[in-house]
């Protein structure tokens, strides 16, 4: 598989982490440092008025076993997978309120910079007084889940290059959280990497490397 | 009996059930969809209570796999609710 990196690539993993870690003001400064381009998916998640707000939980907010996921519909036939980041599970103390958005939103834009396209467009929005991350929904789409162990076998060899794409990204940003085909939605043969709100390992990775930030 | 609801997301937001996972004895039992069944007692999920991502949790671990499916199937796309 061939992968384009930008010659200035070595020296924008500071850049990384910052993007990481503070948010949008830096992930919009990023988009210009980066050049990357905007997908027109992007401006429909961002500026289309909402139509509609579904609750995917049958146990409501009361329910602390389970993070608040939205299904919402947008003018014009747009769809998206709306997470706010005060309805996620903080797992652990040291987690900073609110991170998971900025996670999600951060995996599209890396996926973006490395020409992968594997992470369905991502934006940090407002619904409804609340921020959080909005994706775009990927339609007709099957969790790795739910292939026939047949199919699973030739599904990994004809989307071989995908998979390829798909283990550089999570090396690249340390993902802790895919194990045996989890978090991938595959839809008319095309690999999504979806879910990087626990993705703990890309931040404390870079802590690691750059322990004086 | 508490038993865990696994749900599948529609292209027009609406949901269907794709399995029922509860505990029968010490172990755990899913009716549903027959492919999904096979996936989960083969691949198991990931135990969210450990560290290491690589520990994994199966049908015969009982309860623990049945309090650690919603933590596994949060997407949207898929989603686990425990209910009583």
């Amino acid at each position: 598989m061939r992968v384009r990196v930008p010659p200035r690539a070595p020296n924008l993993w500071r850049h990384y982490i910052r993007l990481l870690k503070n948010g949008r003001n830096d992930l919009r400064k990023s988009r210009r440092i980066f050049s990357i381009p905007k997908h027109p998916h992007e401006e429909i998640l961002e500026s289309r008025t909402i139509v509609g707000k579904r609750d995917l939980r049958k146990m409501r907010p009361e329910s602390i076993h389970t993070n608040a996921v939205y299904f919402v519909s947008l003018e014009d036939d747009g769809s998206g997978i709306f997470k706010p980041k005060l309805g996620r599970n903080v797992n652990k103390a040291t987690e900073e309120l609110g991170i998971y958005p900025k996670r999600a939103r951060a995996a599209y834009l890396i996926s973006q910079f490395f020409g992968l396209d594997i992470v369905p467009p991502t934006v940090v929005r407002e619904i409804d007084d609340t921020i959080g991350s909005l994706q775009k929904y990927v339609s007709g789409g099957r969790d790795f889940y739910e292939f026939a162990d047949i199919s699973q076998e030739e599904l990994l060899k004809k989307l071989q290059k995908q998979f390829a794409a798909l283990w550089v990204f999570d090396y690249i940003i340390w993902n802790s959280d895919r194990g045996s085909g989890r978090n991938i939605i595959i839809s008319a043969d095309k690999v999504h990497a979806i879910d990087f709100e626990n993705n703990e390992g890309v931040v404390s990775k870079l802590d690691t490397w750059y322990p004086n930030k | 009996m508490k038993h865990v609801t696994i749900y599948k997301l529609q292209d027009d937001g609406s949901q269907t059930v794709l399995a029922v996972c509860k505990l029968v004895g010490e172990a755990v039992e899913c009716e549903g969809n027959q492919i999904f069944i096979n996936n989960l007692m083969e691949d198991g999920i990931r135990d969210y209570a450990e560290l290491d991502p690589n520990i994994r949790l199966f049908p015969k671990d009982g309860a623990e796999f049945l309090e650690q499916l919603p933590n596994n199937f949060r997407s949207g796309y898929l989603m686990a609710e425990i209910e009583e």
